[in-house]
């Protein structure tokens, strides 16, 4: 732990966790905070799109009109079309569904398996908290992408395998984090006195553990979806997942590759979807950790 | 020297549930592994009595306790089996691919260092102004952007519309720069990050204080003081960007077409080459364990702290 | 007195840190003035801005800090000059001793290199001139085998042997003044009157004036000539040490002295001053002790005391009721 200096120490008399009580507090300074705030802003954007997206998109994104193919952008196609004629702005609102959704869907499967995990190894202690850590340290020893990679290659192909193979990989950080921080409230003052009131095992879990430990993880989970987006994109690049005609951003970037001295604009519109898409998220996780944590800053 | 006894044999039982991963992870195969073996020699599915010879010598019908260690046997010898798609040992497949990779890895990483760790001082060491800000959004921007996307943005620019380089391939220099440029500038913004945030704790350390109090100046103090606490920092994260890169690589190198380990990885699953899937998993995980006891090892040599059996105080007063 | 020209001169100080509370004046207008070879006790509590003032002088306040006031050290004005050439100063002119040796001293260089470094820097030293001169320092503070421990880590040594290094660098270059903020604090009891014994031998071989910056008044008995009292970003008393120790005249010094133990009072009589000291944020108006001073009447709620001379010379005592508490000083049992 860093040695704070006198003189900081001096200056920070008023702890910011103090003049964050109550989540009024919370909602003006991440609206003060331009980065979290710009990051909200797209993420709000992007669901909103990725929820609405059979209303908003102008063409049905499958149908195919060869007699147009690579047609730039017009009043009729704003992004203009794709290889098959198909309306590529149709094709990304639909693939911001897909992607998206998906990531989110993951994304809360794991935060669930993750946070239980980590909180039973975190409050059990002994010999199932070092058999699970073990566990989760193999799957931390190796890379997420490549693991995920393998499984889902070796089940096979469509979205849902891709899914669970995800899920299977990506949980463990959710896991050591949480049991780390269940490890620090455990020695707290409070968990003491709740045990000596009787407090049982899942109420203390439930009401005293967790409304404590759940900043980190909100933060952790904003940059998760990030991290989970772009693995998404990268396997579905590789052929996993959305089989064709579906409209998926990284499936979008596996056709465009072969049109790349005809029609590069094709590769650009997904990649800068997915870039928005991940950079909105990245900025709200880090001004969500500006704001939980400044010294940070 | 216990210490390091130790984190050696702590590997031991990581590097067996890794082979553990790679087998199950091989099992989870849809299909009949046999019929299919059968199906790629012969062209055709196997009859019920072919069926039955191919799962004999494929020793598929013992329990699967029993596969796992004969398997675990021969890998452990350095066995680990025949790819289904080359019909050559997967162990010789793998390493005599693996130098490809090791090039490229090095030479982004070679890159990611020059360019991520300076900018990442740069950017703690004047908090909150102009470079800063831009090195963070720069940071970001290249981290939220996929990898493999930037990489096609290259070969678009430099490959197709400039005519500079090649797009694929091996064979000079000029073929490895788009390839470690695209896998570097993302692990340079990693490395940048790590570098900024290492350093910024650091530059709040007492001790700094004292560098300054000493009438040194602030650019002496950074890079003198505060850069030599902060790479131990770095370094132990070593192991989260090799792990990085080992992702990244696979992507890129099919992308340019690069005869690494990682493009062979991913031909075996397109083609359900399960011996060469499980291969893989085994020695990429030997490979990132060996390297994470290297940065281990590295770690201690450089902290003066964490010696062979820390001894603190010598004499009282 | 032989040079009248104080060394430093210190003169409404004013040290504002902005955080996302709101402002905080650590320091509320000071002015304070050491002799060369002089010893002064800076005394306060946590959060009394005695800290903000040492790093003020020393210009090692980060940028964001807003200061205002003079500051002159030999005659020269420090407080419009760029940081660069302030930053000269330290170690040269200006030494510096910071209370956690745990953490002042940098673990990845080994203490040779870190008292050799302002030797080299402001005295040109080639290395091997500044190796031997560093080897005489870790002799003067009372290293056990200098050599050796020249080539060693911080992280060997105790925390009393750290402070020794720390004095030894911050006398390298034999500064005019050194200033010691908590030098002791962060010792063993037996250890510190070790350091503070050495700390003062040297800078009076050195010629050296000594700015010692504490909340322990017991610490400044036996060292300091002077002693200013500082609370929540102001000096309320000032004066000769005996004159402070016998017959302080601020209440917020009386309680302090009343709060540290003695020889000659029994130990029942320790008394711990009531309420908590103010954060800065929100200032209290009027006198800055009032809301935790027995003695507070309406005047001090409203009206700023100042510093007015007193019996003794040199003895200069801020508060209302001064001359009303002319009698002797409070007493243990808390009678006047």
């Amino acid at each position: 732990m860093a040695a704070k200096s006198a003189l900081t120490a001096e200056a920070e008399r008023l702890p910011l966790a103090r003049a964050l009580a109550g989540r009024r507090a919370l909602g003006r300074l991440l609206i003060a905070d331009r980065t979290a705030l710009a990051g909200l802003l797209i993420v709000a954007i992007v669901l909103a799109v990725a929820v609405a997206a059979p209303l908003l998109a102008p063409h049905d994104p499958n149908a195919q009109d060869v007699l147009n193919q690579f047609k730039p952008p017009s009043a009729q196609h704003l992004l203009g079309t794709d290889q098959f004629g198909r309306d590529e702005l149709s094709r990304i609102i639909i693939g911001a569904r897909i992607s998206v959704l998906t990531s989110l869907a993951v994304g809360a499967a794991i935060l669930v398996i993750g946070v239980v995990v980590g909180t039973v190894s975190g409050l059990a202690g002994g010999l199932l908290d070092g058999a699970i850590m073990r566990v989760v340290d193999v799957l931390l020893a190796f890379p997420s992408v490549l693991l995920a990679l393998a499984v889902a290659g070796t089940l096979g192909p469509g979205l849902g395998h891709l899914a669970v193979a995800m899920t299977l990989v990506w949980w463990v950080d959710y896991a050591r984090l949480v049991r780390g921080l269940v490890l620090g409230v455990k020695e707290q003052q409070y968990i003491e006195s709740a045990r000596a009131l009787g407090v049982s095992g899942r109420r203390l879990a439930l009401r005293h553990v967790l409304p404590n430990v759940a900043p980190p993880i909100i933060v952790l989970a904003t940059l998760q979806t990030a991290r989970l987006l772009l693995a998404l994109a990268a396997l579905s690049f590789l052929g996993l997942g959305v089989a064709p005609p579906t409209a998926e951003w990284g499936a979008m970037l596996n056709d465009g590759k072969n049109f790349l001295d005809t029609a590069p604009q094709l590769m650009l519109y997904p990649g800068l979807a997915i870039t928005i898409t991940a950079l909105g998220f990245n900025l709200l996780g880090e001004g969500l950790r500006d704001v939980l944590d400044p010294s940070l800053r | 020297m216990t210490y390091v006894v130790r984190r050696v044999a702590y590997l031991i039982p990581t590097w067996l549930a890794i082979t553990l991963l790679a087998f199950l992870i091989a099992q989870l195969a849809p299909g009949d592994p046999a019929s299919s073996y059968f199906e790629r020699l012969n062209g055709r599915p196997p009859g019920r009595i072919e069926l039955a010879r191919t799962r004999h010598l494929l020793g598929l019908d013992q329990p699967v306790a029993e596969r796992y260690l004969r398997w675990l046997g021969q890998a452990v010898q350095g066995n680990l089996g025949t790819s289904y798609s080359s019909g050559l040992p997967v162990t010789h497949e793998l390493l005599s691919r693996f130098p490809a990779t090791l090039e490229l890895a090095t030479a982004a990483t070679l890159l990611a260092v020059l360019l991520g760790v300076p900018l990442g001082v740069i950017a703690a060491s004047r908090r909150s102004s102009l470079l800063d800000h831009v090195t963070r959004g720069g940071s970001l921007i290249v981290g939220s952007a996929p990898g493999f996307w930037v990489a096609y943005i290259l070969i678009i620019v430099f490959s197709v519309k400039l005519r500079l380089l090649p797009s694929f391939g091996t064979g000079g220099l000029s073929h490895l720069i788009l390839p470690a440029v695209a896998l570097g500038l993302a692990e340079a913004g990693l490395l940048a990050r790590l570098g900024r945030s290492s350093m910024l704790e650091v530059l709040r350390e007492e001790y700094i204080t004292t560098a300054r109090a000493k009438g040194l100046p602030e650019w002496r103090v950074t890079w003198q003081h505060g850069l030599r606490n902060s790479l131990n920092a770095v370094v132990t994260q070593v192991g989260l960007v090799f792990g990085f890169l080992l992702a990244y690589s696979a992507i890129i190198e099919v992308i340019f077409v690069w005869p690494g380990i990682g493009a062979l990885a991913v031909n075996a699953i397109n083609q359900r080459d399960y011996p060469m899937i499980e291969g893989f998993v085994v020695f990429t995980g030997t490979v990132f364990i060996l390297v994470n006891l290297a940065v281990d090892l590295i770690y201690m040599a450089l902290d003066p702290r964490i010696s062979l059996g820390s001894q603190t105080a010598t004499a009282a007063g | 007195m032989s040079d009248p020209l104080p060394l430093l001169d210190v003169s409404g100080l004013e040290v504002t840190f902005p955080t996302d509370a709101g402002d905080v004046h650590a320091v509320s207008g000071i002015t304070l003035a050491v002799r060369r070879g002089e010893r002064v006790g800076l005394a306060g509590e946590s959060g009394s801005g005695k800290t903000a003032t040492a790093m003020a002088i020393s210009g090692l306040l980060p940028r964001s800090v807003r200061t205002s006031g003079s500051i002159r050290l030999g005659g020269r004005e420090l407080t419009g000059l760029a940081r660069r050439d302030r930053r000269k100063l330290c170690g040269s002119h200006i030494g510096m001793i910071f209370q956690n040796p745990q953490s002042s001293l940098n673990p990845a260089l080994t203490i040779g290199r870190q008292i050799a470094e302002p030797l080299r820097l402001h005295l040109g030293l080639s290395r091997a001139a500044a190796r031997a001169r560093a080897l005489e320092l870790l002799d003067e503070v009372g290293m056990a085998s200098p050599a050796r421990s020249f080539e060693e880590y911080p992280h060997r040594f105790s925390g009393g042997m750290r402070q020794r290094a720390m004095i030894a660098i911050a006398l390298s270059c034999r500064p005019e003044l050194i200033i010691a903020d908590e030098p002791t604090t962060a010792l063993d009891v037996t250890i510190q009157a070790q350091i503070l014994e050495l700390l003062a031998r040297l800078c009076a071989e050195h010629g050296s004036a000594l700015l010692v910056i504490t909340h322990d008044l017991g610490v400044l008995a036996g060292l300091a000539d002077r002693i200013l009292v500082m609370y929540s970003g102001r000096i309320l008393e000032e004066g000769p040490v005996d004159c402070i120790y016998d017959r302080a005249r601020n209440p917020y010094t009386q309680a302090l002295l009343a709060a540290i133990s003695r020889i000659d009072r029994p130990l029942e009589t320790l008394r711990p001053i009531p309420g908590d000291p103010p954060s800065g944020l929100q200032m209290a108006g009027g006198c800055v002790f009032h809301p935790r001073c027995p003695n507070a009447v309406g005047i001090c709620r409203t009206e700023v005391p100042v510093l007015l001379p007193r019996a003794d010379p040199g003895h200069r005592c801020a508060c209302h009721l001064a001359d009303q508490l002319d009698g002797p000083p409070l007493d243990a049992g808390g009678k006047s």
